[in-house]
């Protein structure tokens, strides 16, 4: 498992330094984002003068943490003739999507970074320090990096009482345990908790049996919820009525979307939520 | 053999598999039990969880599985019958993609959220206007145009659906409703199978109402007519029950075909090709087809899960496929 | 022209019928009596299968009125006129390869009612039909696999089985080789003594003028003639009706009635 991270994160250096090299011409004046997490990276490490647009998404406060900041700033979907008419010296997208519109902005000659997705701290670290590099924000990004480590040394210091951890499963949009190599067990480990869904090596995300949650309950269950008013059918997986019988012995926990999407280093404060929810019962 | 033991023959022999079926895939989950186990812990006490799993999982599972295979076999074999059509069937003629349509509307609009009776009745709708549409596209044409009018209105069902996916607040609502939309029974509850069995037993009734009509259809319109029946009044019934059984189904359990092409298909000449006998046999051998269909998936160590329109469509497109081949072979 | 409303079983008064927009029966008035074989002849798309199927209760009718024994079918229960009225169509059909007494037994439906089981009477009633036409012997071969003249005996079974008083048959002959167009007018024949009346349409002439008691000729959806064959197979009403010139050869009694040229 750690061998198969650490690949991962070479990787990310090693994409994140070729484009880099590319064009470092000098600092990145306009830049825009078609992608949510790279928005909250944007949002942390550049001035706001130099954001020319954000994801439409970046506003949205049940999806961005870090929607207040974001509160004024052009929101587009990543067509090719919002790209044209912006006119960006730097576009970050997402891993994947939006493939029409990247090769366009690259025709044009605008740089572009498609920014990965952080399953875990240490990806987090690495994807905040790279965009540093990039961003001109190297000292920027070593202080948020400094911040997140910290906190997660207090989670794990405060955590520590718990022996051995409690067991939780948390289960994403659609209903899917969330294994290994997510960005929710590593929240989940942060906290202090420990993953069921690693004894039952899922790895990434999995559909679980309701019956085999119901026949051995962990002692938290962790629901991540969309907009309130606008539930999915994954939520009626954690809500069947047959749960209901095990109620005294699972403690239900919610963590904001938010804070687990496309958070990377922000989804620390999920950690530190879900760890003092817990926290309300232990003993 | 005379009329009497024939019908014992078949609906007593249907009645036993559905019912074996039922029993097995009672049995069947993450601990397998005894068949005797499993009665036993129907009526286990409430701390006893594996008895609630079997009642409150295990249970509805199958229930809705018998539910709705039996109605998409029932409405397959009115279809069929009204249509004088062996390749009608609600799935190809786009009255579980009409319902599909209503039920992601409920769905991705949230009004499910705040009404719950939202979701069948979505799918009621979306059903009935798909079945008065092929109605008024066809009339009394023949095989080609049906099939041709179920694949248009099918085709207007899978657009609309993806616009409201568009359309939709919730990022992850495409993801969600593709797999929804392959079908499944999977983690229902009572409340789910409580919600749609109001309109389902409603449809079915409708449904089996039809069936001198439909004998009497297998002689031609003007023949049936001549022997008292009123046509408009049928062609209603077909078309209120088909709407208020499929509509509800697809709600429950998904977009699932070829049930209802299939059954009725393989049981009519057990009951001599009468068209009125064939219906409550069809609803037997469409709950027995579906709720197997649904033990295999549990049996299959399939890593992901197995979606039970998937099963379906992979056992009833080859036989589609020899359908056409053996009408293409009759009508030259 | 029409016969007294005492002595008719069937009176068609004033009766006007429209067709897709075209009025295809226009103020027609006929009478059928009990216990005749009664003959609709008259060129194509003169109205004959129009007429069987007003009568039949399948068409809306415009104006005028069809009366079952002194009652308007309009205020006759469907069901009830069902037992008294059996209807075969033209190139009658069965979509389902069902057995012969299957078949033959869905012409108790009016009898027996959509949910009971067939009775006794029913049964007999069934057993009888096939015997008046000769195909007991097939009661258990699938219909689908029959010859063409079998498939319109069981199918005339069928419209039997209901022990009809009325049978309107809609060219029952056409397809049939020559033995067994004889053959099913003989079968109709029989059961004119049985006390059923019978509607016919036909086309040939010479079956017309032999077999059936009465006549009614169609043209352009008016009668052009009706009473006895002989009065109306005259060689100025075939001239009118059909533009043909007809010869007539007499043999054993009877009349047979050939069109020879086109006028």
């Amino acid at each position: 498992m750690v061998s198969c991270m650490s690949r991962g994160i070479r990787s990310i250096v090693a994409l994140l330094c070729l484009v880099a090299t590319h064009s470092s011409a000098g600092e990145y004046r306009r830049i825009a984002s078609i992608n949510l997490a790279a928005d909250q990276l944007l949002l942390q490490l550049a001035d706001r003068d130099r954001i020319v647009a954000l994801s439409f998404l970046a506003a949205d406060p049940e999806l961005s943490p870090l929607s207040e900041e974001a509160a004024g700033i052009p929101g587009i979907r990543g067509s090719a003739e919002e790209i044209l008419t912006l006119r960006p010296d730097l576009l970050l997208a997402g891993p994947h999507g939006h493939r029409h519109a990247v090769e366009f902005a690259r025709r044009m000659g605008v740089a572009v970074i498609r920014v990965p997705v952080a399953n875990s701290f240490e990806e987090a670290r690495e994807i905040l320090l790279q965009m540093g590099e990039v961003l001109d924000a190297e000292r920027r990004a070593r202080e948020l990096v400094i911040d997140m480590d910290e906190r997660l040394r207090a989670l794990r210091l405060k955590a520590q009482a718990w022996d051995p951890a409690p067991e939780a499963l948390a289960f994403g949009h659609g209903g899917y345990a969330q294994g290994t190599g997510t960005m929710m067990h590593a929240i989940l480990e942060a906290a202090g908790l420990h993953n069921r869904a690693r004894d039952l090596e899922i790895v990434h995300e999995k559909r679980m049996s309701l019956e085999e949650l119901l026949l051995s309950p962990p002692r938290f269950l962790i629901a991540t919820r969309y907009h309130p008013d606008n539930p999915t059918r994954g939520d009626q997986f954690v809500n069947h009525r047959a749960l209901r019988h095990i109620e005294d012995r699972m403690h239900r926990l919610e963590i904001p979307l938010a804070t687990v999407n496309a958070s990377g280093n922000l989804s620390v404060e999920a950690a530190e939520a879900l760890h003092e929810q817990a926290a309300r019962h232990m003993p | 053999m005379s009329r009497r033991t024939e019908n014992c023959l078949v609906f007593g022999g249907l009645g036993l598999l559905t019912a074996l079926i039922a029993l097995l895939s009672i049995c069947v989950g993450t601990v397998f039990l005894s068949p005797a186990r499993a009665l036993e812990l129907l009526f286990a006490g409430e701390d006893e969880l594996l008895g609630v799993a079997v009642r409150e999982l295990r249970l509805p599972r199958t229930a809705s599985a018998l539910l709705v295979g039996g109605t998409l076999g029932l409405a397959g074999a009115v279809l069929q019958g009204y249509t004088r059509n062996p390749l009608a069937d609600s799935g190809l003629l786009g009255v579980n993609g009409g319902a599909a349509l209503g039920a992601v509307l409920m769905l991705y609009t949230g009004t499910f959220a705040h009404v719950s009776l939202a979701l069948p009745l979505g799918g009621l709708a979306g059903a009935l206007a798909a079945t008065l549409l092929i109605v008024a596209l066809t009339g009394k044409a023949g095989i080609a145009s049906l099939i041709l009018a179920g694949v248009a209105v099918s085709s207007l069902a899978a657009a609309l659906t993806s616009l409201v996916l568009n359309f939709s607040p919730n990022p992850y609502a495409g993801m969600e409703i593709v797999h929804w939309l392959l079908g499944s029974v999977a983690d229902r509850s009572w409340d789910h199978v409580g919600l749609v069995l109001p309109f389902m037993t409603a449809g079915v009734f409708i449904l089996f109402l039809t069936g001198p009509g439909l004998r009497a259809l297998s002689l031609g319109e003007d023949t049936a007519s001549s022997l008292g029946f009123s046509l408009r009044r049928l062609r209603w019934f077909v078309i209120l029950g088909t709407a208020l059984a499929v509509g509800p189904a697809t709600a429950l359990a998904g977009a699932i075909g070829f049930v209802g092409l299939v059954v009725p298909h393989l049981l009519r000449p057990l009951l001599r090709h009468d068209p009125a006998r064939l219906l409550a046999a069809s609803a037997l051998g469409g709950a027995a087809l579906l709720t197997g269909a649904d033990l295999l998936i549990q049996l299959l160590p399939a890593d992901r899960e197995f979606k039970l329109g998937v099963m379906t469509a992979l056992v009833g497109a080859p036989f589609f496929f020899y359908l056409i081949f053996k009408i293409r072979k009759e009508y030259p | 022209m029409s016969s007294d409303a005492d002595t008719s079983l069937l009176t068609i008064d004033h009766l006007t019928v429209a067709r897709g927009g075209r009025t295809v029966l226009h103020d027609l008035d006929a009478g059928v009596r009990p216990g005749e074989l009664y003959g609709v002849i008259g060129a194509n798309g003169s109205g004959k299968s129009t007429l069987v199927q007003a009568v039949a209760g399948l068409l809306p009718r415009e104006a005028g009125d069809i009366r079952y024994r002194g009652r308007s079918i309009r205020a006759a229960h469907r069901r009830a006129l069902a037992r008294e009225i059996a209807y075969l169509p033209q190139n009658p059909v069965c979509h389902w390869p069902l057995t012969v007494e299957r078949l033959v037994t869905l012409g108790r439906i009016p009898h027996v009612g959509p949910w009971a089981r067939p009775g006794e009477d029913d049964i007999q009633a069934v057993r009888e039909a096939m015997a008046a036409v000769d195909v007991e012997h097939l009661a258990s071969r699938q219909v689908n696999r029959l010859s063409g003249g079998e498939q319109r005996r069981v199918l005339l079974a069928r419209a039997l089985a209901g022990e009809p008083r009325l049978l309107l048959a809609d060219e029952p002959t056409s397809g049939l080789d020559p033995y067994h167009q004889l053959q099913l007018l003989e079968f109709l024949v029989r059961r004119i003594v049985h006390g059923v009346s019978v509607i016919l349409v036909l086309h040939n002439l010479t079956l017309a003028s032999r077999f059936c008691d009465r006549l009614l000729l169609l043209r352009d959806g008016g009668a052009l003639a009706e009473g006895d064959s002989a009065e109306v197979l005259a060689p100025d009403n075939l001239a009118r009706a059909y533009g043909v010139e007809a010869r007539r050869f007499s043999s054993d009694g009877q009349t047979a009635v050939v069109p020879w040229k086109r006028l």
